[in-house]
C-alpha cells in the first residue's frame, strides 16, 4: 500500500489532517506525521530525523509520498532523503501538493489501490475542485468554444535576462497546457503555438523583447491573466545565473573549475570530445511498411516520455528533464519525421535522427549562445527515443584517442563499450556518483566526473582540460604549468600501479609451497580487464546481475555468449566462475515481473526463483555451457540452502548438455559447476552437498548475517555482522573439512577475502581460493607469499579457541602490527 | 592540527556564543524573518552540547560532526536546522578516519559543507543567504593556505572574510527564503544567518587557538 507522510511546522496541523483522513478513508491509507519539534516553548518548526522517522514508518517499495506545508519543511523532506535507505529513493515522492488538499485527495485515490502515478497526480491536482468552485474559469477543463468567440491580446515585454530559454519556455508551454483556449505569440513577423516548446523556443525571444500573445476560447481571459503573471514572475527565472555552485570561485570572475560529482577517481588530461552530436550508425534501409515504421516511432515516442517523466520526478535536474519531455510532444517534430517515414519509406530510426539533427540545426542557427546550448538537449533526446527504437544502434560510440569524453549522459552500455585506449576520461551533465555508469567507469579504471549541471555547456570539442575524478571537478581551461603538473601525478600513479601490479602479477605461493588462487569479483565483462591488470589469477565471482539490469528485455544467448567470452579473454585464459542470475524481490528487474515481498533478503530469489524460470535459466546455461568449450569457464548457483536445489540444477546443467550435443553444438563435458555456501543450512550439509558438486564458494557477506541473524543495513545491529564472529570462522573451517575429505576444493568470496588482516587464518583454515575486489589482490598476494603454510595454521588453530569477535580481531590485528 | 578536542571545543564555544547572542540575531531576524533565528540556534547548540559523547569515549572529528549534524536536524526548527544539519553532515563525511585534521583537511571539511548547504538551499552567491560568508571564508583559507600561512593565521583570515562577507549582505536583496517575500524591503538589513555563519567560524578560530 502506498503510504503518506505529512511534514508540517505544526504537529497539530499534521495531526488535524491526519484525523481528517482517517474520517474520510477508514484508515486504510498509511500515515506517518512529523510536525512541530520536540520544544515546549516553542513548538514551532520542522524536525528532519522525525521526517526520516515518519518515512521508515510507512515505506513499502509500492511506494511513499510526502507532503509539506513550507519553508523549513521542504527543506527538511529533502534533507531526510539523505538519511534513508538509498534503496529506498526511487519510491520516495516529495510532492508540491498543496498540504490539506493534496493529501486529502492522495488518501482518497491511494485507499481504492491506484497506481503511484495516479495518486500523484490525484496530490497535484488537489485544489481543481476548489478552482472550479470559485473561479470556474480558471479550471482546466476544456470546452468548446463557438467559432464566434473574439481573440482576446495581450503584450508583455520579456524582462528575464536570457530570455525565453528552455527553462521558461517550458513553463509557459506548461501553464499553457493548462487551459482549453488556443494561444499563439508573435513576436515581430513571427508567431508560434504557445503549446509547442520548440516553436516557442525557437523564436529566440529576448530581454527586452515585446510579445505578443492571442487567445481564444472561453478562457481566454484567464489564460492571458496566468502568462501576464508569469512574465511579471520574471518567467519563473531568477536572474543570476551560476550554473552550478562553484566552490573556489567568486560569482562572475572567470570560471576556473567546472564542480561535479566524483564517479571515478583518477586524474585524467585529455581532449574534450562531445559526444552530443555524432551521428550514431544508423539502418539507413528502406522499409516496406511505412505504417508499421510510424507506429514504431510513435511507442518509442511515448517509451521515452515515460522515462523521462519518471526522471523529471527523481532528479534533481528535474526541469531539464521536463522541458525534454516537452519536446518529445512537439506535434511538429512527429509530423516531420512520419511524414518522412510515408514519403520516403524508410525506417523510423532514420526519420526519426534526421528530424532531430534538423531541428538541433534550427537550435544552433539562431545565433543565441543559449539556444546553441539547447541542441544538446535535442540530440540527448534524439538519442533517448533512438536507444528504445534500436538499442544496439544508438550505443556504438568510437572517439579519437587522447579524449575526454562528454555526454550529456551515458547508458550503463554505452559505458560499457568505451575503449579505454580511446577514452582517458568521462565527464557528463547528468547523473550521479551510484548510477551504473559510474560503477563501470570504476571497473575501467576511467577517472568520470558526473552532474556538471549547466556548466556541462561550457565545454566545446577540442578544448583540453583536466578531469579530477577524485575531487569530482574538472580544470576547463588548465595553464602549461597545471597540465605538466597533472601529467606528473598521473606518471607517479601510473608508476606505483605498475610497481603493485608486478606484486599482482607473481602467483600466490607460500614459501613452503602452498598454492592459493587470488581471482577477483567481478559485474561486468569489462572489468575483467583492470581486474588482470591488478594481477587476478581469474574471476571467482561474475556477478551476472549487471548483465540483466542493463535491458529492458532479459539479454539474449548470444548477448550471454559475447559478455562470458569477452570476460574469459580479457583475464588471458584464468579461469572464471560465472554465478546464475542472483535476484530477488529487492532488485528492480521489470521484466522479471517478480512479486513485492516484505522481507525479499529472506524471499523468493538466488536459486529459488531462477530455478522456476526455465527459459531464463537454460538460456543462461546454455551460454555458459557454450563459452566452456573455448576458455575454462565454471558455473555457480547462488543461495543454494538443500540437496534438491543442487540436484535440480544440476539435471537442469545435464538436459542443456543434452540439447546441445543434439545440436551438435560444442561444449566441456568436464565444466566445473559449484554453489555458494551462503545459507546456513548449506554450510551444516557441506558433506552431503559435497558429494554432488566441484567446489564450494563462501558467500561470507551474506552468510556471516544469516549467521548472526542481523542486517548489516540496520545500524542498531551492523555491529554483529563482522568476519571475526567465531561463529562464522568456525563454519568455514567446518565447510572446508567436509570438502577437502571429499576432494572438492572451497573459495572465499565475501569482502572478508580481500582483507589482509584475515589473509592468515583464512589460509590456515586451508581455503583454497580467495576472490576479491581486484584492488586488494597485490597486499593478500604480497601476504601469502612472505607466509609459510604452517605458520598460518597455527594462527587459524589458536583463532578458533577464541571465544569473542573481540579477541579475534584483537589478537589478529596485534598479528599483523 | 586540529584535533578531536578542538572539534569538541568549536562545537562547546559555538553554543556559549549562540546562547549569547541569540538576542542579537533573533534582533536582526525580525525586520526580515521570523524573528527566531537565534532562539533557534541558541536551542540547537545548547542540544548539541547536551548530546555530545562523554570524553572518555574518544570520539574522532567525524563522529562530533556527525552527532551534532543529528542534533541539529532535530532540534533547530527553522530552515536553518536542515542547511547546517547538512553542513555538518557532509562535513563529517569529508574527515571520515581522520585523527588530526591539517589546513587542507578544514578547507575539504568546509568545502563539503558549502557543497551541502548550496544542494540543499538552492541558493546562489548574492541572494543574501549563509553562501555569501561561507564562501569567501573558504576562499580566504584557501588562499592562506596556499601562500604558506600557518593553520591559525588561515583561520583568521578565514573569520576576517567572513566577517566582510557578512557585512555585504546588509546592501543586498533577499531571494532566498523567508526574507526574499519582502522584496526590495530586505535591503538595508544583515542576514542573520551570514551572521550566524560568522559567529560559527569564529568560534572555530577561538577553540583552535585554545
Amino acid at each position: 500500500m502506498i503510504g503518506l507522510v505529512l511534514v508540517s511546522h505544526s504537529a497539530a496541523l499534521a495531526d488535524g489532517v491526519r484525523a481528517l483522513i482517517k474520517q474520510m478513508t477508514q484508515e486504510r491509507v498509511p500515515i506517518a506525521v512529523a510536525g512541530g519539534v520536540d520544544d515546549p516553548d516553542n513548538p514551532i518548526g520542522t524536525d528532519v530525523i522525525k521526517v526520516a522517522e515518519a518515512i521508515s514508518a510507512v515505506y513499502s517499495p509500492d511506494g511513499v509520498i510526502v507532503l509539506m506545508d513550507l519553508g523549513s519543511a521542504v527543506l527538511s523532506a529533502e534533507t531526510a532523503l539523505e538519511l534513508v535507505d538509498t534503496e529506498w529513493l526511487p519510491h520516495i515522492h516529495l510532492s508540491a501538493a498543496p498540504f490539506v488538499e493534496g493529501a486529502l485527495s492522495a488518501a482518497v485515490q491511494a485507499s481504492v489501490g491506484s497506481p503511484l502515478e495516479q495518486v500523484l497526480a490525484a496530490a497535484r491536482g488537489g485544489l481543481a475542485a476548489k478552482q472550479q468552485h470559485l473561479t470556474p474559469s480558471a479550471a482546466p477543463t476544456a470546452i468548446p468554444m463557438p467559432a464566434s468567440v473574439p481573440a482576446l491580446h495581450l503584450t508583455v515585454p520579456v524582462p528575464n535576462r536570457l530570455g525565453l530559454h528552455a527553462r521558461p519556455a517550458a513553463r509557459l508551454v506548461s501553464l499553457v497546457g493548462q487551459y482549453a483556449a488556443e494561444v499563439t505569440l508573435r513576436k515581430g513577423e513571427r508567431e508560434a503555438s504557445a503549446r509547442q516548446i520548440n516553436a516557442v523556443a525557437l523564436l529566440d525571444v529576448r530581454q527586452g523583447d515585446e510579445l505578443e500573445f492571442t487567445a481564444q476560447g472561453t478562457d481566454a481571459r484567464a489564460v492571458l491573466d496566468a502568462i501576464q503573471q508569469l512574465a511579471k514572475d520574471n518567467f519563473g527565472d531568477r536572474d543570476v545565473e551560476a550554473p552550478h555552485p562553484v566552490i573556489t570561485v567568486q560569482a562572475k570572475r572567470p570560471v576556473a573549475v567546472l564542480a561535479g560529482v566524483s564517479a571515478a577517481p583518477g586524474l585524467a588530461v585529455g581532449q574534450i570530445y562531445l559526444l552530443d552530436d555524432t551521428r550514431p550508425d544508423l539502418p539507413t534501409g528502406r522499409s516496406a511498411d511505412p505504417a508499421g515504421e510510424q507506429v514504431r516511432l510513435t511507442d518509442a515516442l511515448s517509451s521515452a516520455r515515460v522515462e523521462l517523466d519518471v526522471l523529471s520526478r527523481r532528479s534533481e535536474a528535474g526541469a531539464i528533464f521536463q522541458a525534454q519531455s516537452l519536446m518529445l510532444r512537439d506535434e511538429d517534430l512527429l509530423r516531420a519525421a512520419q511524414d518522412q517515414i510515408k514519403q520516403q519509406q524508410c525506417s523510423a530510426e532514420y526519420a526519426w535522427w534526421h528530424a532531430i539533427e534538423a531541428l538541433a540545426a534550427r537550435y544552433r542557427d539562431t545565433g543565441n549562445a543559449v539556444l546553441r546550448w539547447r541542441s544538446a538537449d535535442i540530440f540527448d533526446v534524439g538519442r533517448r527515443v533512438l536507444r528504445q527504437l534500436a538499442p544496439e544502434t544508438a550505443a556504438a560510440i568510437h572517439v579519437p584517442a587522447g579524449s575526454i569524453l562528454a555526454a550529456p549522459d551515458l547508458s550503463p552500455s554505452e559505458a560499457a563499450q568505451l575503449n579505454r585506449d580511446e577514452v582517458r576520461g568521462i565527464v557528463t551533465q547528468h547523473g550521479g556518483a551510484t548510477s551504473h555508469m559510474a560503477i563501470i567507469a570504476r571497473g575501467l579504471a576511467l577517472p568520470a566526473v558526473v552532474g556538471l549541471g549547466t556548466a556541462y555547456s561550457m565545454l566545446t570539442s577540442g578544448q583540453t582540460v583536466i578531469v579530477d575524478g577524485d575531487k569530482g571537478w574538472i580544470l576547463p581551461h588548465p595553464t602549461a604549468e597545471q597540465i605538466a603538473a597533472a601529467c606528473r601525478t598521473i606518471e607517479q600513479q601510473r608508476l606505483e600501479q605498475r610497481r603493485q601490479r608486478a606484486v599482482g602479477q607473481q602467483l600466490a605461493i607460500t614459501p613452503d609451497g602452498r598454492r592459493i588462487e587470488v581471482a577477483a569479483n567481478i559485474g561486468s565483462a569489462a572489468d575483467a580487464v583492470s581486474v588482470a591488470e591488478a594481477g587476478a589469477d581469474g574471476v571467482g565471482v561474475f556477478r551476472t546481475e549487471l548483465l540483466f539490469m542493463s535491458h529492458t528485455l532479459p539479454p539474449s544467448e548470444a548477448e550471454q555468449v559475447q559478455a562470458y567470452t569477452t570476460a574469459a579473454e580479457n583475464v588471458h585464459g584464468g579461469s572464471v566462475i560465472i554465478r546464475t542470475l542472483d535476484v530477488g524481490g529487492d532488485k528492480p528487474i521489470a521484466y522479471l515481473k517478480l512479486p513485492r515481498e516484505d522481507n525479499p533478503f529472506l524471499g523468493y530469489r538466488g536459486i529459488r526463483c531462477w530455478l522456476e524460470r526455465p527459459e531464463l535459466a537454460e538460456t543462461q546455461l546454455r551460454a555458459i555451457c557454450r563459452v566452456s568449450a573455448q576458455h575454462p569457464l565454471k558455473v555457480m548457483f547462488p543461495m543454494v540452502g538443500t540437496l534438491e536445489e543442487v540436484q535440480t540444477a544440476r539435471e537442469l546443467v545435464r538436459a542443456v548438455q543434452t540439447q546441445l550435443t543434439r545440436e551438435a553444438i560444442p561444449f566441456d563435458p568436464q565444466m566445473e559447476v559449484g554453489i555458494m555456501i551462503e545459507v546456513p543450512s548449506a554450510a551444516l550439509l557441506a558433506d552431503v552437498l559435497a558429494d554432488h558438486v566441484d567446489f564450494f564458494s563462501l558467500g561470507t557477506n551474506d552468510l556471516t548475517q544469516y549467521l548472526m541473524a542481523a542486517d548489516r543495513g540496520n545500524a542498531h545491529v551492523n555491529a554483529l555482522v563482522s568476519p571475526f564472529q567465531p561463529a562464522l570462522l568456525r563454519t568455514i573451517q567446518q565447510v572446508v573439512r567436509a570438502a577437502h575429505a571429499r576432494g572438492k576444493w572451497v573459495g572465499v568470496c565475501g569482502e572478508m577475502a580481500g582483507d589482509p588482516r584475515l589473509t592468515r587464518v583464512l589460509l590456515g583454515l586451508g581455503v583454497d581460493e580467495l576472490s576479491m575486489n581486484a584492488p586488494a589482490i597485490p597486499a593478500v598476494k604480497t601476504i601469502i607469499r612472505e607466509t609459510d603454510y604452517t605458520a598460518a595454521q597455527a594462527v587459524a588453530a589458536h583463532v578458533l579457541t577464541l571465544p569473542t569477535a573481540a579477541q579475534v580481531e584483537a589478537y589478529l590485528d596485534g598479528q599483523s602490527a | 592540527m586540529i584535533t578531536a578536542q578542538h572539534i569538541r571545543a568549536w562545537l562547546e564555544r559555538s553554543a556559549q556564543t549562540f546562547a549569547a547572542q541569540k538576542g542579537y540575531l533573533s534582533d536582526l531576524d525580525s525586520p526580515i524573518g521570523d524573528a527566531d533565528h537565534g532562539t533557534n540556534m541558541a536551542r540547537g547548540f545548547a542540544k548539541v552540547v547536551e548530546k555530545l559523547p562523554p570524553a572518555a569515549n574518544n570520539a574522532d572529528s567525524s563522529t562530533l560532526l556527525k552527532g551534532a549534524s543529528m542534533t541539529l536536524m532535530a532540534t533547530v526548527g527553522g530552515a536553518s536546522g536542515p542547511l547546517y544539519g547538512t553542513f555538518f553532515l557532509r562535513a563529517s563525511a569529508a574527515v571520515a578516519g581522520k585523527s588530526e585534521l591539517d589546513g587542507a583537511d578544514l578547507h575539504a571539511l568546509l568545502t563539503a559543507g558549502i557543497e551541502g548547504v548550496v544542494q540543499r538551499g538552492r541558493a546562489e552567491p548574492g541572494d543574501k543567504t549563509m553562501i555569501d560568508a561561507l564562501l569567501p571564508a573558504a576562499q580566504a583559507l584557501k588562499t592562506s593556505l596556499d601562500q604558506g600561512a600557518d593553520l591559525v593565521a588561515a583561520l583568521d583570515a578565514c573569520v576576517h572574510a567572513a566577517e566582510a562577507g557578512m557585512q555585504a549582505t546588509i546592501p543586498l536583496q533577499a531571494r532566498k527564503g523567508r526574507a526574499s517575500y519582502l522584496g526590495e524591503r530586505s535591503i538595508g538589513h544583515q542576514d542573520p544567518g551570514a551572521t550566524s555563519v560568522y559567529f560559527l567560524l569564529a568560534a572555530l578560530c577561538d577553540a583552535v587557538k585554545g
